[in-house]
């Protein structure tokens, strides 16, 4: 079984090949251009998609040596992201689809997040597993009990986690996206230099709220002033992780421990960062859950674990019509 | 001319349509009217003209309206096209829509047109058909306020485009949308000016630099 994989819900074009459960290409073409705006503009992501799609397409047939007349399936991202970005994609993936009258796979994005940990070959990961759900656009603890049975048992009231990261990235003048930069000065910082408040949601131990850890770091950053934050930049970014950090393994530990749960997956692109891959595998290892982290690549947006969901859903006997659209806030259950 | 099956797709306005033209004959035209409908209902439409006397790998070209238009309805044309195009490495010709919309007037008035596409509020694209020396391939288009390309020109009375705006008595505004049919016609008739544009970069006609540079203003505002 060969599927080809598209992901276009934001930032990256991405176009992967997989073959029964190998990676034969994972081809992702950043979109630099946002940069310059702190941020990604969306019509300008929705123009490089379609500029890219159909050569990084044919780039990743040639790399693999693999012909369009021997790709099963198609899988392509529906949502959630950027609705005129999801459409280039999805729209593209159609028309091949019909040409070549082969399935077609409309997945869902965070659902590829999550599958992005079974792309490692000797994975040994299972069904069922608790999931922390970490990315730019989400947060979310979600209970997967199979494939396609999902229950979400916490989520960010405001920003996700990503987005905490993104935005005290600005503030400290650190570029987008936040999170790689941040995690690479807090290697030579002190997560102890300041604290940063670890907000609790009322009436609920479970979610998250971010908002105000981003606004705790644009309030000490006036008060102390710029030159004083440039000075101190990998103590405060340690300091500010840590906090981010901290949040997410409460909740989630407390939630493995009340559902009695042995197996936890992060996914999302947060579950590159560094410091929360070290402090998760210490305490999963100290409370004997066995703990999957995607390989950092699979981390970000890619297209190879679209692909790998679309293997899933063929397994289950699942296809999509070619009438579907795209949703910009699709749910995961 | 040689013998040729050409598909014609049009998504640059609410009007989605598709049209399939044989030897320079329309044999088939599907359109579906409405907001947001392409996405869902461009491939359904597509495989209506399609029998099993004429089938879709009986194709020798996709021709697309290349805009100005709706962006998203542009980009959800051109990107199933590609998708449809890429296995036979068929070739894509991009269309203006300006043209399209030329060839969809001609067909009911002889005289000097004010063709216009609606861009946003009563912002349009427009652009002068005149009579005796139509552009067909190459509209010089303007974009700006209904009002001033009324303006431009106050000699022509027959006023064709996508939507309702007010008009004064001495002209009338008739409203039609590009269609596939005729994509697919223009682009049998210009087959060989088309071709050399087929590239599998292709992008739509955006035509809006001056809001790049809106965007551009107001990001730097917001994050300064």
């Amino acid at each position: 079984m060969i599927v080809l994989g598209i992901e276009t819900s934001c930032d990256e074009t991405s176009v992967a090949i997989l073959k029964d459960n190998d990676i034969m290409v994972n081809l992702i073409s950043s979109q630099l251009l946002h940069q310059e705006y702190g941020g990604v503009v969306p019509e300008f992501a929705s123009r490089e998609h379609m500029r890219l799609l159909l050569c990084l397409t044919q780039k990743a047939l040639d790399q693999s040596s693999i012909s369009l007349n021997n790709i099963d399936a198609i899988a392509v991202t529906r949502g959630p992201g950027l609705m005129g970005a999801l459409l280039v994609g999805l729209s593209f993936g159609k028309g091949l689809s019909y040409a070549l009258n082969i399935p077609f796979l409309a997945v869902n994005h965070i659902e590829g997040h999550i599958m992005a940990n079974f792309l490692s070959r000797d994975s040994g990961l299972n069904f069922p597993f608790l999931c922390l759900l970490v990315s730019g656009g989400h947060t979310q603890i979600v209970n997967v009990k199979d494939f396609g049975d999902y229950d979400i048992l916490g989520r960010s009231v405001d920003d996700a986690a990503g987005e905490a990261f993104d935005k005290a990235a600005r503030i400290l003048n650190l570029g987008y996206p936040g999170g790689p930069a941040i995690d690479e000065f807090s290697k030579n910082g002190d997560p102890t230099f300041h604290y940063f408040p670890r907000a609790k949601v009322k009436r609920s131990r479970t979610d998250f709220s971010f908002s105000g850890l981003k606004t705790s770091m644009l309030y000490l950053v006036k008060q102390k002033g710029q030159e004083w934050a440039q000075g101190n930049l990998p103590d405060l970014c340690a300091s500010y992780q840590e906090a981010i950090v901290d949040m997410l393994r409460t909740n989630t530990f407390l939630m493995a421990k009340e559902k009695n749960i042995n197996t936890l997956v992060i996914a999302g692109g947060v579950a590159a960062n560094s410091r929360l891959r070290r402090v998760f595998s210490k305490e999963a290892k100290n409370l004997g859950i066995r703990i999957f982290f995607p390989s950092p690549e699979y981390c970000t947006d890619n297209a190879a674990m679209i692909a790998r969901t679309g293997l899933e859903m063929i397994k289950h006997k699942i296809t999509s019509s070619l009438n579907v659209s795209a949703v910009p806030n699709l749910p995961l259950n | 001319m040689p013998h040729r099956l050409i598909l014609g797709i049009d998504t640059s306005t609410h009007n989605c349509s598709v049209g399939l033209v044989n030897d320079g004959e329309v044999i088939g035209v599907k359109s579906i009217l409405g907001k947001s409908v392409a996405s869902e209902n461009l491939i359904d439409l597509i495989d209506k003209l399609f029998s099993k006397d004429i089938k879709f790998s009986n194709l020798d070209a996709i021709a697309i309206s290349i805009g100005p238009g709706s962006y998203t309805g542009l980009r959800i044309g051109l990107s199933t096209v590609k998708g449809l195009a890429m296995p036979r490495n068929l070739p894509v010709l991009p269309v203006p829509t300006f043209s399209v919309l030329e060839r969809v007037a001609q067909t009911e008035w002889s005289e000097d047109l004010l063709l216009f596409i609606k861009s946003r509020k009563d912002i349009v694209y427009f652009t002068a058909s005149i009579k005796d020396e139509r552009f067909n391939l190459s509209p010089q288009i303007y974009y700006d306020h209904f009002d001033i390309a009324l303006a431009k020109y106050p000699k022509i009375s027959v006023i064709v485009g996508n939507c309702k705006f007010p008009v004064d008595n001495s002209r009338t505004l008739y409203i039609r949308y590009p269609r596939g049919d005729y994509v697919a016609l223009t682009a049998w008739y210009h087959y060989e000016d088309l071709l050399p544009m087929s590239k599998p970069e292709l992008e739509p006609e955006y035509f809006t630099s001056l809001e790049l540079e809106k965007w551009n203003s107001k990001d730097r505002m917001k994050y300064s």
